[in-house]
Parts: C-alpha cells; structure tokens; sequence
C-alpha cells in the first residue's frame, strides 16, 4: 500500500499488461560471470507487453497466440533476440557490448557509436567516481582520465579541487573544464571571501562541483579536445566534463529498488614539514656578547628560535601565564629547577578526521513513467580541530514516455544544502600553519591541556589578550584561531533541468531542455578582538546569490544518403541561450565595542559593498554526420555565438561587434573493417581519426570593456602592500584599466589518434597528439604605472600547447572466478607561453611580490618567479668579499628576480588495477605526477624562524664550519660584479645568516624550490559481495562491503606537506606555491551497500 | 515544416537579441564617471600613506631614523632594496593612485571651470612630481596617464620635471586665487587644508621653496629664490592627512602593529642620546614594541612650519650668514618642540651649548642636525642629508650609503624607456 502510495505522489503510472495464453519462464544471466542479472527488459517484439527479471535475473511472461519472439535487452549488453518455440522456459546468455559499437555521450548529450568519432573521450563509470571516495567529485577524477591535470588545493574538509584537460587555453582565463549535467552547465565556481582573486590567505573555499553527489551519477563522460567540445562555444573552450546522472529504472511488477549505502572514513596528515628539535625561543643577537644563544621568553614578543638547546635550560616551576611548568631560566643560573623537554606543538595539533557518508534512492516505474529518488548525507570533520564540511543533496528524477514513446519528458530536480567550518590558512597572521610551525619547542600552544580545543584557558589570559608564544603579539595561537576566527558558509542550491523531445520520425526529433542552476552562498568570518590578523576584530557577514540559466532547442535527424544504406546523415541544429548572474552582498564589520560578541551590532565601524557579475549568450549551432558504411565517418559543426561580454558601455549594441563563428572538422577511419579484420581475434579493431577545431573564450571576467570609479571604502582601499590601509570617503579611478576593443581569444586545435583493440578487447590502446594554439588571448596585462593604470587587459597573448594521451587497458586474466582488469592513462602536455604583450615580459598570476608565479615568454605556463643568488657569467654565485659587510663570507643576493622553478609536471600516469575473485574485488589506483617544482616558502620561513628541521644543524654563532663555494666578489657603486678570486672565508650556518638570505625572509627564494613530483597510492579498496545465491529469499538483492583507503602511500622529494596544494586556491592559474598551507590527508573508509 | 522552424527561430533569437544584451555589460555598481570633489579625499589618503608609509620607512632606513631588525626589513638594512621593494609606491601609489587621479581630476575640474579644484590638483601634482624626481630622477611625466594608448611612456629629465613642478605651482596659484566659477568648491572632504585657498597658496610657496632648496646643491642661487617663495607667504599651518586610528590608522602606525620588523635608528638614537633630548621618550621605541609617538591617529605631514622655519635657517645662513640664522634655528627648534606637545621643554633642551653655540658660532651642522632630528621618520631627511652630506652617517654595511632608490621592477620590465641606474647613483641635483 505504502509503495502504491508513493508511486502515485510521483505521477507515475505503472502499467503491465496482462492477456497472455502461455507462460514463458528462465534466467538471464551474464556472460562475464554467469551470474543471472536483475532488470532485465523482456518485452514481446512488436508489442508493448514486457516484464523485467528478478533478483536472480529470473522472469516469467504471459504469451500471447501468435507471438512471434522475444527481445531482452539491459544497459551496457548486447541486445537478444529469442524465437519463441514451443517450449515453456527461455534461458539466455548476455554478451557485453562489444567495444566496436560502444556508444559514448557526446557534446549536448548526443549518443555516438565511438568508432565513429574524430577525437577522444575518456569515460568515467559511477562505480569508479564512488570507488574514489571523495566528498569533492572534481577529486575523484584523478588518476581516471588521460588528459585531465587534477589538483586539489588543500586537505581540508570542504577544500577546493581543480581540474584541466589536456593543459592550458587561456593565459589569465579559467582554464578548468566546462560542467555539464544532463545537457545543461552548471556552476563549478571557487569564490573566496578575502583577497579576491589572489587569494594568499583566508580559508580554504570550496569550488560549487562539490555540491554533486557521487551516488546520483551514471557516468562521465570527459570531452578534452576542441573538436570534442566545439558545440559548447564560448564556454567549452577548456573541454567539458558531461555528466549522466541516474534515472529511474523500471522494476519488475512495479516494484521498488531501494539502495542503500553507509561509510566510514578516518583521516589522519599524511605529511608534514619536519621541524627541529633541540632549539629554544631566542636570539644571539641581544645577548651580553652578541654571540651566545639567548632564551627569550614569550612575554619578550620574541619570533624566532635561534636560543639555546633545551638541554641547557630548566623550569623554574613557579606560577606562570605564558606555561603551566614555570617559566624557562639557564640551567647554570637554576640548577634545581625543572630540566625542559620540548613540546610537540605540531603533533599535538592535529586530529583524527571523521567523515560519515550514508545514501539512499529508490528507483521504479514501469513502461510509462519511471522514477528516482535520492537522498545523500555527508558529514565531514577535518584534520584540523573545527574544521568540517557537510552536505545534504536530495534528488528527483522523473521520465514519462507517451504517445508511443515519441515524446519523452524527464525531469531532474535537486537540492543541495552544503557548508561548513573553515579555518584560517596561508599567508595570514591567523593562519593555523603560519602560526602553528613557527611556535618553538620550548612553549606549548595548548599549554598542557588535555583538550585544548575546548579549553579557551590554553589561549586566551585572564585579561582577554591572547596567549601565544610571542607576548600577544606575532601570530595567532592556532588553539585561538580554530576557536575564534571561525568561517562558517552555507550554500543552499537548487539545481535541475526540464527535458523535452517529440521524435516526428527518424528524420526529425525536436528536444528542449532548459537547465537552472541556483545557489545562495551565506558566509560569516569572524576574528575576535586580540586576533592578530584584525587586532581590533572583524566580522564579515556575505551572500552571495548566483543564478545560472541554460537552455537549448535542438532539431536532429538522421536518414541514408542512399538506397543501399551505405552512406548515412546525422544533423542537429539547435538554438542554446546561457545566462549567468552573481549577486555577491559583502558587509564588513570591525573594531568591535567589547570581547566576546563577534557581532555586526558591536562593530565601531561597517563598511558594505555589493558586487553584481552578469553576461548573457546567444547562438546557434549545427553539426553533421557523415558515415561511410560504417568505416568512414566525418562530422562537421559550426557554433555562432552572441556573448554580452563584448558589448561597450554607453555603445550601440552592434550584434556583428559581440558575435563569433567556430567551426570544427572531424573524421574517422575503421580501417579494420576495411581490412575485413572484425573477426580477427588477435587484432579485432582499428581507427585511426583527425580533427581541427577552433574554439574561443570570453575575458575571464565582466566589464572588461569599460573603466569605473570604485570606492575607496572596501575596493579601492589604500594601502602599500605591508598594511592593512585605509579607506576614505569618495571614489577612485580603478587601476585596472579596461578595454572597449577586445576580442575573443581563439584557440585552433588539431588532434591525431589512433584507438586498437586486440585478442578480443582483452587489450585496448587509445592514443592521442594533439597540438592547440591560442592567439589574441586576453592578458589583464600589468603595465608601466606611468600609463596612469596598473593594468589594463590587451589581446595581445600566444600560447601553444603539444600533448600526448595513451589509454591502456587490458584484461590479462578472465576466468569464470578470477577477472584482473588493468588500465594506464598517460598524460604529457607543454603549454609554452609565446606572447603576452609587446614589451611585457612577465605576468603575475599570484603570490608574493618577492615570489610569485608568472608566465615568462618563451617559458612554460605559470612560471615561479623570484630571488636568486648573484651570478657571475659563468654561473658561480658570488660570495660576499667586503670584510666590513654584516655578511662577508656569505653569497650575495641578485637584485634582479629570476624563474626559478616549473611547477607543471613532465607527465602523468595513473594505473587502476581491478581484480576481482570470486565474490572480492581489489582495486587500487596508483598515481604519478613526475617532475613539476612548487616553492617551498612554508621551509624558508621555517628556516628564517629557526623551527625548519634543516636549521637543526646548524653552526653555533662564532663557530664556523663552512666555506660557501664561489667566487669572491661585490656589487660596486655603479652596479657592476668586481671578483677577486675563488672564496675561501669560513662562515658559520647561523641565525646571521638563515635570518637573511638563507632564510626565506631575504631577497631569494631558489633554494627553496623543490621537486614535487609525487608517486602514490591514490586509492585502494577490497569490496565482498555477498553472493546473490546466499541472499534468495531474502528482501536484499545486493550487499556489498567496502574497505578502502585514500592516499595510503605518497612517495615524494618534496621536503613540506604532500605537494598536491595549492596556496591560490583551485581556480587560480598560479600554481606551485606552499607557504603555510594546510596538509593533506590520507584516509581509511569502511562501507556498507545494500540494495533490496 | 522543418525550414520554417528554423526562420522562426532565428528571426526570434536576432530581433530579442538587442534588448536581450543592452547595458549588461555596465557595472551596475560603480560608474564611469566620477566629479572632482568624490575623487580629492582619496587622492590626499594615498598621497599621504604612501609619504608616511613606504616612501618614509625605505628613506628612514637610509637616514637611519630606523633599523630594519627582522625579515624583509633586516635585508634593507643592508641595503638589499631590490627593484621590486618599490613597484607599490610607484605604480599603485604615485603613478596610478595619485598623479592619474589628479589627471582626472583636474580635467574634469577645468572642463567645468572649477577653479580651486583645478589648482589644489596642480599643487598636489608638482608635490607627487617633486617626490618622484627626487628619489627616482629621470621618470615619465610628459607622455604618461595615456593608458593602452601608450604603454612606454618616455622619461623626462630631472630638470623638465622640475620646471614642470614651477609652472604647476604657478598656475596652481594663479587659479586658487581667481574666484571660483564652480558650484563646488573644495570642501570638507578636502583633507589637508578644508578647502582653503589662501593655505592651498601657501602649501604651494612652501613646495616652491622645498623644490629650490633641493637643487641648491647645484646652484647656490636656489637659497635665496627659497626665501623669495617663503617671503611670498609659506605654510601657517602644519599640513597633515589626518588618520582616525582603527581601522584608518595611520601608516606608520600600522606597519608597527602589524609587521613590526623595525625599530629606531642608529643615528637618530645615538643623537638623541648624546643631546639628552627630551623626545627620545616619542622616537626611541624597541623592535615590535608599540610605538610611543606612531600612533594610530597621528598624521602624515607632508609640510610643516617647523621644516619651513629650517629651510629658513638654512637659506639664511648661506645667504646672510650664522647670525642672521641664528634665531631662525632657535625658532625651528621651538616649532618642532611644540609640534609633538613638548614645548615646556624646549628651553632647558636648547640652553645646552651643544645645541645653541651662540649666534656667532652657529654651524651649518647644527641647524642640519636638529633639523634631521625634527623631522622624524620624514622622506624629506633623505633629501637634506643628500644634499649637505649633515649629519655624517655612517653605512650600514660596505662603504656607501644609497643616494636614491631604485625603478621598479614593473618599470624596468614594461618601460623599454626606463634608464638604468643603481641605488647608489645620485640624481642630478645631487
């Protein structure tokens, strides 16, 4: 009664028609395994009546008098067809589809048999997504697709994910793929609440992709190329991530399928910056003979810890603010008291992270109406104390088929509620990191409790202030960060599409589908008064309301060319119109009245800025198939776009002015069909294929063709790089000028490949080379100030990109109980920038002043950029010979900045293994990203601070033990290097010197560059199904048990955290700097699935 | 039935497409134009965070008002101020912050005859222009603030940009003291001077003499056309950008609290030590500690009498001799004493013989050396010890102290013009 009840709520009619004469019964089971499959359709040919298998892929059907045969077919199995005899039982044996008619979903989710496309896709399976096992679905693609570069910014809960196909179209643009779900974009935005667009500090922001629930998708499918994604305009130009979601599967005897799934995670750092151990809070630098180690106390505000070793240092047990031991004295001068031993401020730190995830959809319908319903709960605590991210994604996906199934409507309706506790990180003076490694060994941030997260005694004094290691002052106790600069958000999204289709016959079907994506964005960051980044407090209150609408009216058809049927047409003409808004409310309030209300009501001062971004499309495309009995094919497209984005304020609207035409062509070859080699079973496939596309983008961001006045209150702050600044009254003139004449920057790709199949699919190559050039790319150049700007954006770019995709997999063992399946996907690519603008030679894309990323021309994509040591033609650094300099003996800085490392990697490989005995299925991902530097200014400030573990040994002052190699030298007055001669003083490695240009604080940054390249086990998993004979009888069909972890192992030469991060956040295009940022995470799940 | 589909779709989409675009692509929530009276408040804020900020602690450093201890700042004390450490000052503050504003400002001002906006623009250009050339020399002026239109602008020489600073200040003066034709005139949101003419024309004169002063070094004429602009009717008031503290705190202020990284200089200590002077209490303050005198609510200055009585002092004394100066200096001295409240102090200070010798026995290093000691943390110190070598300084490191400072890096890598030059070069009027 309940199931018809609900059934009825969701306007489905299930019908099965019931006149038969004779009954019919069997099994239909699978070749793969023998095993029998549920929810197989078995219909009567040439009739509407039909019944699906059970549990056991067991059927009974009523037959009809003059019934002539039975058709059974099942998503990813060749269709059967059975004579009906006279017989009373039909068992049938189901074959996989055969990778030669492997169909694929292709740009606006049209279906193609693979073989005939011109260009490559990768598809992801849902299975693969969900066995990842990660909140962020952007996550989850890593290792999986030949071409896709996936980065993930941080191992926060709730931290951002990034990925880019097959390396980088636009210069300063969005360079991560397009999301399309069902045929409709959606949002995949990263938006920070501070630092705006070079984010090197606040908190770690979730990209909208991670609204997605794993356990509503089908499939991906990843369109990397140009030609692949050349329909979608404007927007594709990045290559597309399509995604399938789930629909409603009709059931046996209208029947319900309910699914169910429950896990478990546990999180712990994977990796962290190692840290000496022996050293006190102190200096040299004020000590009676300027040489010998001093401790300096915490009420001192001392920051570095360059003291004496513990060993020579006691607690004098009495009452103390800054530690419940007493305060440290010389052990000479007290030697009853209580010898040091130092604190594990960094271990003590962290904690377990438990992530819960549970699910659950039910699925029905019957020929008519079909439905799914799902609901999805995750709840996720991070590493770091208060830290979580949660969301709740409820789903509706309903299909009715009526006037003979001509019309098609389906409907997906989904709601996303996600969010959470962020923590301050990067380059922040409330940056858990920055604060956390720089505290010494001789003071305990939690100050001996046992739950310090709980326990505002361990970092805030009687008085209020803040008990940390520098007096109040420096940084932020992390204990007092996590507690009083909470950021908390949540999203409340709305996302879903309403699809059409009337099939007129096989010449025309008319579809629509409008797609809406909505979300409202509540955040609130708070800093308590006596928080070091807002000493006087802070409260930030924002919304931020983005609306995305997306719609399409396709025309597509298809017919033969001719009589035979050799030579067949496949069109599709359509309409699509996009709009995009971003309604973002920011209201900022500080210099609180009082301690202990964080609140707007109690801000001395409020300052309130609104930010709206819109552009809007217009187009029409169209694009023809063309087949040659089956082993030749060709598919042209054209796209005509109208993007607002162009348009000039206070112009005419000139449509010819915002308007672009991308063409693309594409062909395939099966030359094995030609060699007639389609039985062969050594070499079963082959084709070869070749595409060209060009496709183009838009200014990355709005109004890019005009100049405003902007605020000084809030925008056009004042400030000088050190400070905060002020804000006046009145307005400005923005520094970044823009451009009334710009155009699209276009991009031509062309893409050769090959795919082959051999011994019966049992080995599968898939190769790619493709090479794209990019021209007229935007550059928001920074030019002379004297221009009056700072910036102003120019069409002035050229990049070029060459790259290599192999996909390999094969099966080498397949037996009735053991199938070892393995797959390779290997990535190469090379954006080299050309161009920027005449005379510019460098762009920043995000950091420091001192050490950034850049692109260079002539180098690859985003370079970092920075201080080096001076050099002589040669290459020898100079080392300092000016006896009375403070650093004689020591190399010299250079006074110019240099690239000194490449962050991009040389390839990428994944490997997925899959082997499965029996009823157990082990699969791992092990993944590589070799080559690729990244700064490590987390160590160079640690070095400086004297808390890095490589200052561990380091040379007591006056000793001195090194000799620098070099030659002796210096800058005279006019500029020039004067040498004399090879190096020869002995220096020691001492706070002089690691508190200048050894350290990271000085004017270079070389020696800070490491290798990042990383080799890890991505993920491993060992499931059991229990097998579908143990469960007969019972309500479950299904059940499965999962143990599987992430990032069990991580073998890298990087010195810091796990160096897949990103200080700049996911949708930066700076990549390759660390400085304080968060670790990562590996993890342990254990999940339950069932299905009944 | 199909073709007919698609004329109906097309023509839809082309006849919506127009209303479908229009001002979409406007900023809905900043405009394209802005009247000078909205534009002057911030351009006075960046000026004087950027005299009392940056541009102060790189000079402090060189005149060792202040000791960079810690992290960036201990490398500049060593006089490792790269190309880099100024691209701020000069792109975002002076260039793009200050002078394009006041471009902006002054043609709209002129294109509706606002007078007095028109001529507080043209002061406010030739002081920026005077803070230019005289830490970076040669530097664009002529061809500058035309934005796509000319991405290298030249560079004017010292000696253009100086006569181009004479006729600002001209003009400037000839239109603060027309009546002004405009429906606004400069008001309340006039920081320095509340829209004042006659401080506007005196801040002009005190300029003109500043401007003289620095080139006598080149011609001993510049001493007395110095005491002409003064004589012409200087500053009678301190001009200071207020700041508010908070969150509109000053600069000074600011980088103290939260960078800290520098203390007090060696020569400033040691003068105020071994003169027992009384502001050793404001000045002398610890690494990271908060500062006595910085605080959040003190101004900028970017003229004050107590510098315009010194100039006097100086002038005076090449042009008619010690005596002559000798009670011009007591004056400075007192204005100074009284400018941070310690005038009840300023007699017993400057009844020791080593502060007044007596008029006969006035040096140049005395007025130079209670000058260098008033003008606390001021960039203007860099210029005086530039140009009379008073008082002696000792390098911090190596054998030479720099005489300027360095172009930008943005400079040197988008400017094919920008010249090539070293800290350690002086510029022409040194």
């Amino acid at each position: 009664m309940k199931r018809k009840f609900l059934l009825m709520c969701c306007l489905m009619a299930v019908q099965i028609v019931v006149y038969g004469q004779r009954k019919i019964s069997g099994t239909v089971s699978s070749s793969e395994d023998d095993s029998g499959i549920v929810g197989v359709v078995i219909k009567i040919v040439g009739t509407a009546t039909g019944t699906f298998t059970d549990e056991l892929g067991r059927y009974e059907l009523q037959v009809p008098d003059g019934a002539d045969s039975l058709k059974f077919t099942f998503v990813g199995m060749e269709p059967v067809f059975k004579k009906i005899g006279t017989g009373g039982t039909i068992d049938v044996v189901m074959e996989p589809l055969s990778m030669l008619d492997e169909v694929v979903v292709t740009a606006l989710g049209i279906k193609r048999d693979e073989k005939s496309l011109g260009y490559a896709v990768s598809q992801v399976s849902g299975d693969e997504l969900r066995g990842a096992n990660q909140t962020n679905l952007v996550s989850a693609l890593a290792g999986n697709v030949a071409g896709a570069n996936v980065t993930q910014a941080s191992g926060t809960a709730g931290g951002s994910s990034r990925v880019v196909l097959r390396g980088f179209t636009s210069l300063t643009g969005d360079n991560e793929a397009l999301f399309v779900i069902d045929g409709v974009k959606i949002n995949n935005d990263q938006l920070n609440s501070e630092s705006k667009g070079n984010a090197t500090d606040g908190v770690a922001n979730s990209n909208r992709g991670i609204d997605l629930n794993p356990d509503d998708i089908e499939s991906i499918t990843v369109l990397k190329g140009g030609a692949a994604s050349a329909l979608y305009g404007i927007d594709g130009a990045n290559g597309v991530i399509l995604i399938t979601t789930k629909k409603g599967q009709a059931n046996p005897n209208g029947g319900l399928t309910v699914s169910a799934g429950t896990s478990l995670s546990f999180s712990q750092v994977n990796k962290l910056p190692a840290t000496q151990s022996t050293y006190s809070q102190g200096s040299a630098w004020y000590s009676g003979d300027g040489l010998t180690p001093e401790h300096l106390a915490p009420e001192t505000g001392w920051l570095t810890s360059w003291g004496p070793a513990y060993t020579d240092l006691v607690w004098d047990g009495e009452a103390y603010d800054y530690d419940n031991n007493g305060a440290i004295a010389l052990k000479s001068d007290l030697p009853g008291g209580t010898p040091v031993t130092p604190y594990d401020n960094v271990n003590n730190f962290f904690r377990t992270g438990v992530t819960t995830r549970n699910n659950v959809s039910i699925s029905g319908g019957g020929e008519t109406a079909t439905f799914r319903f799902s609901v999805s709960d995750t709840r996720e605590s991070g590493i770091v104390p208060n830290n979580t991210f949660g969301k709740t994604n409820v789903s509706l996906v309903s299909g009715i088929k009526l006037m003979d199934n001509k019309l098609n409507i389906t409907t997906s309706a989904n709601y996303i509620n996600s969010g959470g506790v962020r923590i301050q990180q990067g380059s922040n003076l409330s940056g858990v990191m920055l604060g956390l490694m720089r505290t010494p060994i001789t003071f305990d941030n939690a100050n001996g409790s046992a739950d310090p997260v709980n326990d505002p005694t361990v970092y805030t004094l009687a008085d209020g202030s803040q008990r940390n290691f520098r007096g109040g002052g420096g940084y932020d106790n992390p204990w007092w960060t996590v507690n009083n600069n909470p950021f908390t958000d949540n999203v409340n999204r709305f996302l879903g599409n309403f699809q059409t289709s009337y099939k007129f016959s096989d010449y025309l079907t008319v579809s629509t589908n409008l797609g809406l994506d909505t979300y409202t964005d509540r955040r609130q960051q708070v800093y308590a008064i006596n928080s070091r980044a807002n000493p006087a407090g802070k409260i930030i209150e924002e919304t931020y309301n983005v609306l995305q609408t997306d719609a399409y009216l396709l025309f597509s058809g298809g017919t033969y060319l001719d009589k035979k049927g050799d030579l067949d047409l496949q069109y599709q003409v359509g309409f699509n119109a996009f709009s995009y808004s971003l309604n973002n409310l920011y209201t900022e309030g500080t210099d609180f009245g009082f301690i202990g209300f964080s609140h707007l009501s109690n801000a001395g001062t409020l300052n309130s800025i609104r930010n709206v971004d819109q552009y809007r499309s217009v187009s029409g495309f169209a694009s023809a198939n063309l087949g040659y009995k089956k082993f030749l094919y060709l598919t042209v497209t054209g796209r005509q776009d109208y993007d607002s984005r162009f348009l000039v304020p206070g112009e005419e609207v000139a449509m010819s002015d915002i308007g672009f035409f991308y063409p693309s062509v594409s062909t395939s070859f099966v030359f094995s069909e030609l060699l007639g080699l389609k039985n062969n079973s050594a070499f079963s496939f082959g084709k070869i294929r070749a595409s060209w596309a060009r496709v183009a983008k838009a200014p990355s961001s709005v109004y890019a063709t005009s100049t405003t006045y902007a605020p000084v209150v809030g925008v056009n702050n004042i400030a000088d790089g050190w400070t905060n600044g002020i804000s006046t009254t009145g307005y400005l003139l923005d520094n970044v000028a823009g451009n009334p004449l710009l155009l699209p920057e276009i991009s031509d790709e062309f893409e050769i490949g090959t795919a082959l199949n051999f011994w019966n699919r049992r080995l599968s190559i898939d190769v790619s080379y493709y090479n794209r050039q990019t021209e007229s790319a935007i550059v928001p150049a920074t030019v002379s100030g004297a221009t009056g700007y700072t910036v102003i954006f120019l069409n002035t770019g050229s990049l070029t990109t060459n790259g290599l995709d192999v996909a390999i997999s094969g099966t080498p063992i397949q037996t009735k109980n053991v199938k070892w399946t393995i797959g390779a996907n290997f990535s190469k690519y090379k954006t080299i920038v050309n161009e920027l603008s005449d005379g510019l030679d460098q762009l920043f894309l995000g950091g420091f002043t001192g050490t950034g990323v850049y692109h260079i021309p002539g180098q690859e994509f985003g370079q970092i950029y920075g201080g080096v040591f001076l050099r002589d033609d040669a290459g020898n650094m100079i080392i300092n010979d000016d006896p009375t300099s403070f650093l004689y003996g020591y190399p010299l800085a250079s006074s110019e900045l240099e690239v000194i490392g490449n962050p991009n990697p040389d390839f990428l490989l994944g490997i997925t293994n899959r082997l499965r005995v029996a009823d157990f299925t082990l699969s791992f991902l092990f993944d590589m990203k070799v080559g690729g530097e990244m700064w490590n200014g987390t160590q160079g400030a640690m070095t400086f601070f004297g808390t890095s573990a490589n200052t561990e040994n380091r040379d007591i002052p006056g000793a001195e033990t090194t000799v620098f190699e070099g030659i002796a030298g210096h800058v005279d007055a006019d500029g020039n290097v004067v040498t004399s001669g090879t190096n020869d003083v002995l220096v020691g490695l001492n706070e002089d010197w690691y508190t200048d240009n050894g350290g990271g604080f000085g004017s270079v940054a070389e020696h800070f560059i490491q290798d990042a390249s990383t080799y890890r086990l991505r993920n491993a998993s060992l499931s059991y199904a229990v097998p579908a004979k143990k469960l007969v009888g019972n309500a479950l069909s299904e059940v499965r048990f999962t143990l599987s972890g992430n990032n069990l192992l991580l073998f890298t030469p990087y010195e810091g955290i796990d160096p897949e991060t990103s200080l700049l956040g996911s949708s930066s295009n700076g990549q390759g700097l660390d400085y304080f940022n968060m670790p990562n995470t590996r993890s342990v799940t254990f999940g339950i699935n069932v299905k009944f | 039935m199909r073709n007919l589909l698609f004329i109906v779709g097309l023509a839809l989409i082309f006849t919506s497409c127009k209303k479908h675009f229009e001002d979409i692509n406007t900023d809905p929530d900043q405009p394209l134009t802005a009247p000078p009276n909205v534009i002057l408040g911030g351009v006075e804020g960046t000026l004087a965070y950027a005299y009392g900020g940056d541009l102060s602690r790189h000079s402090s450093i060189f005149t060792q008002h202040l000791t960079g201890v810690s992290r960036q700042w201990a490398v500049l004390q060593n006089y490792g101020i790269v190309s880099e450490d100024v691209n701020t000052v000069w792109g975002d503050n002076l260039y793009a912050g200050v002078l394009m504003e006041l471009k902006q400002l002054k043609a709209a001002a002129e294109a509706d005859g606002w007078l007095h906006y028109q001529g507080v623009a043209e002061v406010l250009q030739a002081y920026t222009l005077l803070v230019v050339t005289d830490n970076w020399n040669a530097a664009p002026y002529a061809e500058a603030f035309q934005g796509a239109e000319n991405l290298q602008p030249v560079y004017d020489s010292q000696a253009d940009i100086y006569s181009t600073v004479f006729t600002l200040l001209a003009s400037a003066k000839t239109n603060l003291n027309l009546v002004d034709g405009g429906p606004v005139v400069p008001g309340a949101e006039d920081a320095l001077f509340a829209g004042d003419a006659a401080s506007w024309i005196g801040f002009a004169n005190f300029i003109e003499a500043r401007a003289y002063l620095h080139r006598a070094k080149m011609d001993a004429g510049n001493y007395s056309s110095a005491l002409n602009a003064i004589a012409a009717g200087g500053l009678t008031a301190d001009c200071g950008f207020p700041f508010a503290g908070g969150g509109n705190a000053n600069p000074a202020f600011q980088f103290n609290e939260q960078r800290g990284d520098c203390a007090i200089g060696s020569k400033l200590q040691e003068l105020i030590n071994d003169l027992n002077d009384p502001r050793r209490h404001l000045y002398d303050h610890a690494f990271d500690d908060a500062h006595p005198f910085m605080t959040g609510d003190r101004s900028v200055f970017l003229g004050t009498v107590t510098e315009q009585k010194f100039i006097e002092a100086e002038c005076t004394f090449h042009e008619f001799g010690a005596a002559a100066a000798h009670p011009l200096y007591i004056e400075a001295i007192n204005l100074s004493f009284g400018m941070v409240g310690y005038a009840d102090s300023a007699a017993a200070y400057i009844a020791q013989p080593e502060i007044d010798p007596g008029a006969g026995s006035l040096t140049l290093d005395h007025i130079m050396t209670q000058k260098y000691i008033a003008l606390f943390q001021d960039p203007e110190v860099f210029n005086d010890w530039r140009r009379t070598g008073l008082p002696a300084l000792t390098p911090n490191t190596g054998t030479a102290i720099p005489r300027r400072y360095p172009y930008p890096q943005e400079e040197l890598n988008l400017n094919s013009n920008t010249p090539s030059a070293t800290i350690f070069n002086s510029v022409d009027w040194d």
